[in-house]
């Protein structure tokens, strides 16, 4: 056996741990275990105060968010119908302040509401449904607001609830209408631009057509005197470019881009004037009736566009009456404000003129309200319209600035309303030019045209008169003879659009070799002149084409007339 | 002023114990105040059918608190049969055990209550002072008058896989209370009686003998030596009942508080040894035994053995060692056989070529090393050879 340093054997050492001597002999005792026990009873305890602490923080951070939530939120007992909790938002929504608490729907809102809403939110404890869209919602004070609504089953102390969120869309709701009435205003103008530069374009092309085969008929005409049959022939094709021209025309004026004068007048002494002629156009079983309200009425215009609005409108409305009813004529200044500026892109801020024309008429279909204003729209039977009429009225408008709307409903009547931009200045009179309707005879002309159709028309009408014409196709070349023979030429008609050199131009390098020569520029698109109007100091007078030879010879004779006084002065 | 006193330095430990008629029903007042909730009952089937069992239920449900009854139990307690128990405890979620019976459920219970609170295997608190935690309170209620489990600081465990016995000694399994009441050995038959009175007599012995003895445990050793001799015979001739047995009770428990504290010596080495290997009953190796330890431990505490033999009535003035060792060897013998254990260990099956392998176990068993005389192997061959 062996003996351990200390010089106690092994056996002496069991034999003193037998008898209880040893270090670790100890009686039965609990006490350890039950420090240990006491001990994790104080960790414990201190873990239930610290997650209590916990708890609480986390319950006032979620009372924070539920009433913080701009979406309103409830939670209901869906057996007695009695709100458990309901948010700030939610309360908000309903109007409800701490003096009389939201106790439930039947207390929130009228009868059959709160009815609907507690069935709806039924539904959503059992999972039927989860969510239901823009609901509309009737307050006890009549006030109506729309709300997306959620909802499941909440379980809480053993009790069944239903925990719901309404989202207000009333805001939103309204936003969205305007957005989409907005969206479709910007569509409709737009729409009506393209259209215009289209009809525009077409324009063009035809005045120089219509302008080449009235020229060649007026210039046959002087030709056949004696076949009178002909001469019919004749006068009827010109009759017919004359209407032809028109119609271009009144295209154009669709696209802003005639040229017309606007002045400073009376719109009410319009409309008096138009009425005039209205009555005695239509049958007696058509009233027109005018109120004037307006106190201010001067506006910058072109007169007969005007009239030719007054005319339309109360002709269309006479047909959709079938020639039978009242038409009313209103006149009232607005003022256009930031938010019906809003509401109507078109318009401008500031004080208008409005002019109102109402029927008692068929009205309108809503599926083609919006397409009216579109040239060569009619309801018209074919042959009776050419759908022109409103397409041209709305021409006119976008031309002097001014928006027109319409209010129609089918059975009972059609509104439109146009908005004119009041003019800064009252109405003065215009004295109208005078001149002298003799022709003048024996000058030389220089007329410069690249279409060689209306180069041979221009040479015809102004030999017809008794002149001498040189022509050119090709403004470069004509500018080359002018610069050899300017003391011989008396005046200059040119072409405004042309390859190489335009009219303006020409007119240009012209006065820079003879001052006092007269230049007249023809044109049939205004759209030319409105890129270049910044100058137009070396044109005597504009001519639009399709011109007539009278036309023609009238402004000749009025420049050349005006040459020999101001050479006389 | 002496610089040091003459007398060893000893500690004695024992149980809070009733000892008495009535004890048994003073069970409940201890679960009361002890607070438990849930208790495990360990016993045996032979307590169980004496009718012990259902008297102690009856105790634990007046208390109304609700218990778990654990019967599988043998005669030499299995390792297996705590952790099965430790098992049921755990499941059960009891906080308390109470066991009935000798000292084959009280060893049970002990070791029990151990491996649940230290979660450990029982094999692993073998030896002295291995048990790092206390178990949970345990009532010991004994049926026998030998074991004295229910007072003492020893769990005897068999190792079914070595077929060893593992003696766990702690200060630490000393039961919280024990609840003796004498009406309990009125079931005991003749052979257990004897047995189990032998088994409390070698107690004494040995613990008187003890070179961990000490003046408080001589006092009950031999006082139980007394009780004892004068009673065992008595007791199974009147069928357990009467003052025999109430003597005999309080023999067991003196002899008990004496062993618990001082420990024991070659008799118990050597009948762990068989216990373990043979499976033979603990009581009946120890009363084959004990004389012919007597006879060996004699000269190294012949001053102790005259004690005892005084205390087994032998008139020992003007008798020499030798004449006394002799009449003590003859007197306990006598005591064998009156009480009906005639046989050697050869009638108990054991083989003659199996005595060296018994005694190397017996050589490194806990109570050889408080035996008076240190052994060899071939000494404790030799007391084999001369029980045999």
């Amino acid at each position: 056996m062996s003996q351990p340093s200390d010089g106690i054997s092994d056996k002496d050492s069991l034999r003193n741990k037998i008898m209880g001597m040893g270090d670790a002999s100890l009686k039965k005792s609990y006490y350890t275990q039950l420090q240990e026990h006491v001990l994790n009873l104080e960790k414990s305890r201190m873990e239930t105060e610290e997650s209590f602490k916990r708890a609480e923080a986390n319950k006032n951070l979620f009372i924070a968010l539920f009433h913080q939530a701009s979406d309103g939120i409830i939670v209901v007992d869906l057996e007695s119908g009695k709100f458990k909790f309901c948010n700030r938002a939610f309360a908000e929504m309903f109007d409800y302040n701490s003096d009389s608490p939201l106790l439930s729907f039947a207390s929130a809102l009228p009868g059959e509401d709160a009815e609907n809403l507690e069935n709806a939110l039924r539904k959503m404890a059992s999972g039927e449904i989860r969510f239901l869209n823009n609901v509309m919602i009737h307050k006890n004070d009549g006030d109506i607001i729309y709300a997306d609504i959620s909802g499941s089953a909440v379980e809480i102390e053993n009790r069944k609830y239903v925990l719901a969120v309404f989202r207000d869309m009333t805001g939103a709701r309204k936003l969205e209408l305007e957005k989409a009435e907005f969206a479709a205003k910007i569509n409709q103008s737009q729409k009506m631009e393209a259209i215009g530069t289209l009809a525009g374009g077409v324009a063009h092309d035809f005045n120089n057509i219509i302008g080449g085969i009235m020229g060649l008929a007026e210039i046959s005409l002087d030709e056949v005197k004696d076949n009178t049959d002909l001469r019919d022939n004749l006068n009827q094709i010109i009759t017919a470019c004359r209407r032809a021209r028109d119609i271009t025309t009144q295209l154009l004026s669709i696209t802003y881009k005639t040229e017309k004068k606007y002045e400073p007048v009376s719109f009410n002494g319009i409309i008096r004037d138009s009425v005039i002629l209205l009555k005695a156009t239509l049958p007696a079983s058509v009233s027109i009736k005018v109120t004037d309200n307006a106190e201010e009425d001067t506006v910058l215009a072109d007169h007969a566009g005007i009239s030719q609005i007054i005319i339309n409108l109360c002709t269309n409305s006479a047909h959709a009456m079938n020639y039978s009813g009242d038409i009313r004529i209103r006149t009232s200044n607005a003022d256009i404000d930031e938010y019906l500026m809003q509401k109507n892109p078109e318009l401008l801020l500031g004080k208008h003129f409005l002019l109102e024309v109402s029927d008692t008429g068929c009205g309108i279909p809503k599926d083609i309200v919006d397409r009216i204003f579109e040239p060569f729209f009619t309801t018209k039977e074919k042959g009776k319209g050419t759908g022109l009429g409103l397409s041209i009225i709305h021409g006119i408008v976008k031309n002097h600035g001014g928006v027109i709307t319409v209010y129609s409903e089918e059975g009972i009547g059609t509104t439109f309303r146009i908005f004119f931009p009041l003019a800064a200045d009252r109405v003065k009179s215009v004295v109208a030019e005078e001149y002298n309707p003799d022709s003048v005879k024996d000058a030389l002309v220089l007329f410069v045209d690249d279409e060689e159709l209306l180069v041979k028309v221009g040479e015809k009408i102004l030999s017809n008169m008794g002149n001498k014409t040189v022509s050119f196709a090709n403004p470069m070349e004509a500018l080359a003879y002018f610069e050899n023979n300017a003391e011989s030429i008396d005046a200059v008609i040119t072409d405004m659009a042309m390859p190489k050199m335009n009219g303006l131009k020409l007119a240009e390098k012209i006065h820079a070799v003879k001052k006092d020569v007269p230049v007249i520029l023809c044109s049939g698109y205004s759209d030319e002149l409105m890129k270049e109007n910044t100058d137009m100091k070396d044109i005597s007078r504009l001519i639009m084409k399709p011109f007539s030879a009278g036309e023609l010879a009238k402004v000749l004779t009025e420049v050349l007339n005006a040459v020999k006084k101001q050479r006389a002065d | 002023m002496k610089e040091y006193s003459s007398i060893p330095l000893r500690k004695f430990v024992a149980p809070e114990f009733l000892f008495g008629s009535g004890a048994i029903p003073m069970l409940s007042r201890y679960i009361k105040n002890l607070g438990v909730k849930k208790i495990l009952l360990v016993s045996d089937p032979g307590v169980m059918n004496a009718g012990w069992v259902s008297v102690v239920e009856k105790q634990i449900k007046d208390t109304h608190i609700p218990h778990v009854l654990f019967t599988d139990v043998s005669p030499n307690p299995r390792d297996c049969e705590v952790m099965t128990g430790a098992e049921i405890y755990q499941k059960e979620s009891c906080d308390m055990i109470v066991a009935v019976g000798g000292g084959s459920p009280m060893d049970c219970a002990k070791g029990i209550g151990i491996v649940c609170i230290n979660k450990s295997h029982i094999s692993e608190f073998e030896g002295v002072d291995k048990i790092p935690l206390p178990g949970p309170p345990l009532v010991c209620i004994p049926t026998t008058s030998g074991t004295s489990a229910d007072i003492s600081q020893f769990s005897i465990i068999l190792d079914s896989v070595r077929k060893v016995k593992m003696a766990i000694v702690s200060k630490i399994l000393v039961p919280d209370a024990a609840l003796i009441d004498p009406v309990t050995l009125s079931t005991m038959d003749a052979k257990l009686t004897a047995e189990t009175g032998m088994d409390a007599l070698v107690h004494a012995f040995e613990a008187y003998v003890s070179n961990a003895s000490s003046p408080i445990t001589d006092l009950n050793a031999l006082r139980a030596v007394e009780l004892i001799r004068k009673n065992l015979v008595g007791m199974i001739k009147c069928g357990g009942k009467g003052e025999e047995a109430d003597n005999m009770m309080l023999g067991s428990l003196l002899a008990g508080l004496a062993f618990s504290n001082a420990s024991l010596g070659i008799v118990h080495a050597m009948a762990h040894a068989l216990g373990g290997f043979l499976d033979l009953r603990h009581g009946e190796c120890n009363a084959i035994l004990l004389e012919h330890a007597v006879n060996y431990n004699y000269e190294s505490a012949h001053e102790k053995y005259n004690d005892l033999a005084s205390a087994m009535g032998i008139e020992t003035k003007g008798m020499t060692d030798s004449q006394i060792k002799n009449a003590l060897t003859e007197s306990i013998g006598k005591l064998r056989y009156d009480s009906g254990i005639r046989h050697g260990f050869s009638a108990l099956g054991l083989k003659k070529d199996e005595i060296p392998f018994l005694a190397d176990y017996a050589l490194s068993d806990i109570c050889i090393v408080t035996n008076p005389r240190e052994a060899l192997k071939s000494e404790i061959e030799e007391l084999y050879v001369a029980a045999f």
